[in-house]
């Protein structure tokens, strides 16, 4: 099966779900999914007027909607990459030593928690080739929102961070050695 | 907690499989890493920043078998880190990854203490799941029997574990405190199916359409019911976030959750369950904007908002609520008064309104007398509410007046609040106030979606403002259209005690209908009883002797309860028990108890100079002293005067102390080595308990229950002092200065109930009435059923509510006030009566104690023939009192008795001992009304000795008076001033310019001792009287110049000149009072004076306890059993 892209529906709900929808945000869904760019500035602006209009608590309904269309968005997403999106304890532990990392940055592909275009280009490859996926359906995958690990059921509870971060900081955070990091960050075979 | 002593139980055994298979405890990082591996879970360390933690120290993500764990911290932190996660994999949690709502906490203890914030805010079930964690991480790494091994075996101390695990003090400390102070019960994992839904719980379960009370009686399901309409409302697809289920305790709240949990946790999480506090709580938090709160205010408890208005009370200038001597009580009753004000969502203005109106049509001097004192409250009201709004505080009543008052005004609130939560349901309707009800009312609409359950024979607590009234308007003016259902089928009880039941119930007050239940159960064959015993200590020898037969006829002592009427009795009837033999689990007034009062004397070293903590160290093994070596010592520094902490320097070197003494007191000295006044009481004790002494230890191993008990209430007092609130001063001596006011304002409460973790000991369980509600046991004994006990008779309150106040009271506020009374007693004999399974026992004296008749209850009398009387024969005869054995003192021929001491004797002889005898008084810290009294005590001695009465004299006196205290930098200190001059005033006034005096001491020979009293003041009055003056700065006491004291003081006037005359003056209500006594009542106060003198002298110095007075007392933490010996008074 094909894996189908995100519609334009599923784009502009997940842009509406950004905890900030500030310039860089918008330029990033831009840059993401240029085909819907028209779509994606009008709907800022609503989003942007309907703000200032009242900061109204969401009601049930909206909340359901919200929520299926996270969900749906996600689902979609995760289809483009199923092994990745999917990848138990094992495979995560297998992509982990061939790409030399900690389990951890491994997480975060899979999480959507890394800046794609901070990782070298041979490691994408790497993936893609693990995961069986085209480079571009990697990419697509990667610049979906954040996944939060777990999607909690009571809805006061502490935001998650959904900011995603490079992948220098991954390294850097799992505690590797500055040589260690180097040779990483090297976008050569 | 069960779940908790489970997940324990778990991490336990994987300690011992991880040792078995060559772990080394001893290195706790390594231990948890293998651990995990053995669990083919990796682990990483990472940032601590990693957006991977998402702001929490470590998380689990199951579907990739991966602990991640901040890298910083210790080997030991990060080994904890570990071991929690590792605790969400072993007990089965899917809801691992989410964000860690409470902080990790190594320390952390199995309960929250019950006090201040704690006991609205119970831990979530999702929070209690974190609870379960650290615990879990604890026990992997230091598990319970390892430490106690340890420390109990291996003799090493808490400090020595701590370091040689690489682990902080009190982590171990509170380890090793679980391990030796409460009792380890293994559970086994108990069977978890909900039994299913009878017919008549079914309908009532799947009722749909308009409001809905389920009348449930005892047993007959109450809980399951609730839980089966969750269920239910699950089954037909309602979003569990939608559903609010409203209970009165945290503990009933945290059950329904258990329950559902077991059907479906994710559910369980997502439904709002707790208490109408908390809930109210959450509503404040989420909405302070509009109501102008801090979004995380402060709680008050009674002791802080006791504290926050009598800082103002000097400003108030109240007269019927007066009082500028002491005026805690005044206060707390206001305070009650305020909090049964809101109840009834009675804000400050409106009872403003209401005492008005009471003024506008009082007619009699009685009327204008309660209207005034309305106006009074409501000043009060008022002052206290602009406090608690500049302290960002709020207090209970706030919880749920607030949320009310901001539902009934903002429309849009209630639009959000109704869409969020479709479904409510409430659990023990019958205990609703008006509060609780408008709340509902505001919350639900039309109510259609209301589902409540109840029952108005139970209904107790009266006291915050719940009547049965609320029942009655249920589908009527609350919520019309509802509907009602009762359950009848009754699960718990055998025919035999429904019966009793039932022919209570059908002449209660409340009683509406035919109240019977039909038992499930069969007939066990024997009838309850009524033992008739002679006199009241025999009660107490048949309840052991039928304790006796029911061990016999199969059952555990934990099978039994005794429940009476008041706390009063309790702590009294315990130790008798415990005397005959019966085991029994009660912790009483935790600070009442030796143990408690022991560890508190220890902390009291700290920063008594005087070192009173002495005579209860001196009773232990390893600080042991005589009585005359304390007494030496206490003698000595106040000699020298000494300073807090002197006595580690000048303790050994006091003259005459005995090398024993010596020896203890440097032993002592080293015991605390390190702590100072600065010192956290928490650390201290622990310390003491632990590392010092092997006082943990001993408890841990000793073998009765009444050890056992002792180590569980000195687990509940860690407990306590592990969270204090924050405030000025040093932390003991506030923490000293708090434990007495929780005491004098009764606000203790909570701190005895037993730990969960006590609850399985085998042993007769004594409680209250009241704290029987919503339990039940398979044998209850009833003691005290006569005439005046049950029911007792009803006292007005001490600040009646304005009329108009209690919604659906009649307009004679004292009326329905014992009304209310009359039929809360009658549903606290029903709840006892309810609580049996197989069989009640109840008890009654037929004699008082001076042998005249005592009938039995009335309530009894209404039982009927269900109940059999059996005349009872106790098989022994009952104990002494231990408190009235003589103290082995010998005074000297020529001892002073001072007058003021003789009405101290009669007040408590015990507090005369200390006082008079062992001379252990000493400042403690004083409130600015005892500095003021203080300040016009010196000036108006000062205005005898020198006769001056100029205004100016006075005002400069008073300002230097001021000065030496530092109630000179008070921010009130001009209405202290104020109120200062205004008593020295009517003081000069009194005097009318007599000249100047130098008292002098006069003595009575009274039974072969001398009595000496000194006036304050004496002079000749223009009609050529003689007059001696006793000058008292508070106000009057009611007959205080008709007692000994007083006698004695005429006594020693008439010496000087047959007509002379005795005045008591009182500064603070400006009154004087002549001792004017008949012949006979002068002749029954010297013998009074008398008989004390050679009771003194015979050593009978017996306490008389009273929560009002002793925690004035300079003894109140000493006070009990003294150290060995013999004390020589005035060596």
């Amino acid at each position: 099966m094909v894996p189908s892209m995100p519609t334009l529906d599923d784009v502009l709900e997940a842009f509406a779900m950004e905890p900030s929808l500030d310039r860089n945000t918008l330029q990033r869904y831009l840059r993401d999914y240029p085909d819907f760019a028209t779509a994606l500035i009008d709907y800022s602006q609503e989003i942007f007027q309907s703000q200032q209009e009242a900061d109204r608590p969401l009601d049930a309904h909206d909340r359901a909607r919200v929520d299926s269309a996270l969900a749906r968005f996600q689902t979609v997403a995760a289809q483009a990459v199923p092994a990745l999106a999917q990848m138990n304890a094992g495979k995560l532990g297998e992509l982990a030593r061939l790409l030399t990392v900690p389990h951890q940055v491994v997480l975060a592909f899979r999480e959507c928690g890394v800046i794609v275009n901070s990782v070298p280009r041979r490691k994408l490859i790497v993936i893609a080739d693990f995961v069986g996926a085209s480079l571009q359906d990697l990419t697509s995958y990667l610049s979906l929102p954040k996944r939060s690990l777990a999607r909690s059921f009571k809805s006061d509870d502490k935001p998650s961070n959904t900011e995603k971060v490079t992948f220098e900081r991954l390294l850097r955070d799992a505690g590797l050695a500055d040589g260690e990091i180097e040779r990483l960050l090297v976008d050569e075979p | 907690m069960d779940r908790i002593e489970l997940g324990r139980q778990v991490a336990a055994d994987r300690h011992d499989a991880a040792v078995q298979a060559g772990s080394d405890p001893w290195n706790p990082l390594a231990f948890a890493l293998a651990e995990a591996q053995r669990l083919n879970i990796a682990t990483e360390p990472t940032a601590s920043n990693a957006a991977s933690l998402n702001g929490a120290r470590a998380v689990f993500v199951p579907d990739a078998s991966l602990i991640l764990y901040a890298r910083d911290g210790s080997e030991f932190d990060r080994a904890f880190l570990i071991a929690h996660e590792l605790g969400h994999r072993c007990l089965g949690d899917s809801e691992g990854n989410v964000a860690e709502l409470l902080e990790i906490d190594p320390a952390r203890s199995a309960e929250a203490s019950p006090t201040g914030m704690a006991r609205v805010v119970d831990y979530s079930r999702r929070e209690r799941r974190e609870v379960q964690m650290d615990l879990f991480a604890r026990e992997l790494l230091l598990p319970r029997h390892w430490v106690r091994r340890l420390h109990v075996e291996d003799r090493m101390s808490a400090g020595a574990i701590a370091q040689r695990l690489g682990a902080p003090f009190e982590v171990v400390a509170q380890q090793l405190l679980d391990a030796l102070l409460l009792p380890i019960v293994d559970i086994a994992a108990e069977e978890s199916v909900e039994r299913p839904l009878n017919e008549e719980q079914a309908e009532a379960a799947q009722h749909a359409g308009c409001p809905y009370l389920l009348e449930a009686g005892p047993g007959t399901g109450k809980t399951r019911t609730l839980v089966g309409r969750i269920e239910h409302l699950l089954e037909q697809g309602v979003d569990p976030r939608k559903i609010l289920v409203l209970t009165f305790s945290n503990k009933a709240a945290g059950e329904i959750a258990e329950r559902i949990a077991r059907s479906s946790p994710e559910a369980a999480t997502a439904i709002w369950t707790g208490t109408f506090h908390s809930f109210g709580l959450d509503l404040i938090r989420r909405f302070h904007d509009q109501l102008k709160v801090p979004a995380d205010p402060w709680l008050l408890d009674r002791v802080e908002a006791t504290e926050l208005l009598e800082n103002e009370f000097p400003r108030l200038d109240l007269s019927h609520y007066r009082d500028i001597y002491d005026p805690t009580d005044i206060i707390s009753n206001i305070l009650t008064a305020i909090s049964r004000a809101k109840d009834e969502v009675v804000d400050a203005l409106a009872y403003t309104v209401l005492a008005n109106r009471m003024g506008n049509v009082a007619s009699t001097a009685e009327e204008h007398e309660a209207a005034e004192k309305a106006m009074e409250v409501a000043k009060v009201y008022q002052a206290y509410e602009r406090l608690k709004r500049q302290a960002g505080a709020l207090d209970f009543g706030d919880l749920v007046s607030l949320p009310v008052l901001m539902l009934e005004e903002h429309e849009s609130v209630r639009h959000t609040l109704r869409t969020t939560y479709e479904h409510v349901l409430v659990d023990e309707y019958q205990d609703v106030n008006r509060s609780s009800v408008r709340l509902l009312a505001a919350l639900c609409g039309d109510a259609r979606n209301l589902w409540v359950v109840g029952d108005a024979k139970q209904s107790i607590y009266r006291f915050r403002g719940a009547s049965s009234f609320n029942l009655d308007r249920f589908g009527r003016e609350d919520f019309p259209g509802g509907k009602r259902f009762r359950l009848r089928k009754n699960y718990r009880s055998v025919p035999e005690v429904l019966n009793i039941c039932a022919a209570f119930a059908k002449q209660m007050i409340v009683a509406d209908g035919d109240v019977s239940l039909e038992p499930e159960r069969a007939s066990a064959g024997r009838a309850s009883e009524l033992r008739r015993v002679k006199t009241g200590p025999d009660e107490v020898v048949a309840i052991a002797d039928a304790v006796g037969e029911m061990r016999q006829a199969g059952y555990r002592f934990g099978d039994q309860a005794v429940l009476c009427t008041g706390n009063e009795r309790l702590s009294k009837l315990g130790h008798q028990l415990e005397a005959l033999g019966i085991p029994v689990l009660f912790l009483g007034n935790l600070f009442e108890r030796p143990e408690v009062k022991d560890l508190l004397a220890v902390l009291s070293l700290l920063v008594d100079r005087r070192v009173t903590g002495l005579l209860r160290t001196a009773r232990t093994d390893a600080f042991s002293m005589t009585l005359d070596d304390v007494a030496r010592v206490i003698d000595h520094l106040r000699q020298v005067d000494a300073q807090p902490g002197d006595w580690h320097t000048l303790g050994a070197s006091v003259p005459g102390l005995s090398p024993d003494g010596a020896e203890a007191i440097s032993k002592l000295d080293q015991a605390l080595a390190g702590f100072s006044a600065e010192s956290r009481p928490w650390e201290v004790v622990a310390t003491f308990l632990l590392d010092r002494t092997r006082t943990a230890a001993e408890l841990a191993t000793a073998p009765s229950l009444a050890e056992r008990s002792k180590g569980i209430s000195i687990w509940q007092l860690m407990n306590f002092l592990r969270v204090q609130p924050a405030g000025r001063g040093l932390p003991i001596t506030r923490l000293l200065d708090r434990v007495r006011r929780l005491v004098r304002l009764r606000d203790d409460h909570d701190l005895r109930q037993l730990p969960a973790a006590a609850q399985r000991l085998d042993a007769v369980r004594l409680m209250t009435m009241h704290g029987a509600k919503g339990l039940e046991f398979a044998i209850v004994h009833l003691p005290g059923m006569n005439v005046g006990t049950l029911p007792k008779s009803s006292r007005s309150p001490a600040c009646p509510p304005p009329v108009g106040m209690v919604a659906g009271a009649i307009d004679d506020v004292l009326g329905n006030h014992k009304k209310e009374h009359d039929k809360e007693q009658e549903c606290l004999f029903y709840v006892a009566l309810s609580r049996a399974r197989d069989r009640l026992f109840l008890y009654a004296a037929s004699v008082n104690a001076g042998g005249a008749k005592r009938d039995v209850s009335p309530f009894i009398k209404r039982l009927g023939n269900a109940l059999s009387v059996v005349p009872t024969k106790p098989s022994r005869e009952p104990h002494g009192d231990l408190s009235d054995t003589p103290i082995d003192v010998v005074v000297p021929d020529d001892f002073r008795l001072e007058g003021h001491g003789i009405g101290l004797y009669q007040a408590c002889p015990r507090r005369f001992f200390y006082t008079h005898l062992l001379q252990i008084g000493g400042k403690r810290t004083q409130t600015a009304f005892m500095q003021m009294h203080d300040a016009v005590r010196t000036v108006y001695q000062l205005a005898v000795k020198t006769g001056e009465s100029n205004p100016d004299w006075v005002s400069a006196a008073l300002k230097e008076a001021f000065a030496a205290s530092s109630l000179a930098e008070h921010g009130y200190v001009k209405d202290y001033r104020a109120l200062a001059t205004k008593m020295m005033g009517f003081f000069t006034s009194i005097r009318m310019g007599q000249p100047p005096h130098e008292p002098v001491t006069l003595t009575l020979w009274v039974n072969g001792a001398q009595v000496s009293v000194t006036p304050d003041d004496v002079f000749v009055s223009p009609e050529g009287e003689q007059i001696f003056r006793r000058v008292q700065t508070r106000q009057t006491r009611k007959d205080e110049t008709k007692n000994p004291g007083a006698i004695a003081f005429l006594a020693a006037a008439r010496q000087v000149s047959p007509q002379a005359r005795v005045e008591f003056i009182y500064l603070s209500d400006e009154n004087v009072v002549p001792v004017d006594v008949t012949d006979k009542q002068f002749a029954s106060g010297s013998t009074k004076v008398n008989d004390m003198v050679s009771q003194v002298h015979a050593g009978l110095f017996p306490a008389e306890p009273s929560d009002r007075s002793c925690p004035g007392c300079p003894a109140f933490f000493v006070c009990g059993e003294l150290p060995p010996g013999r004390l020589l008074v005035g060596r």
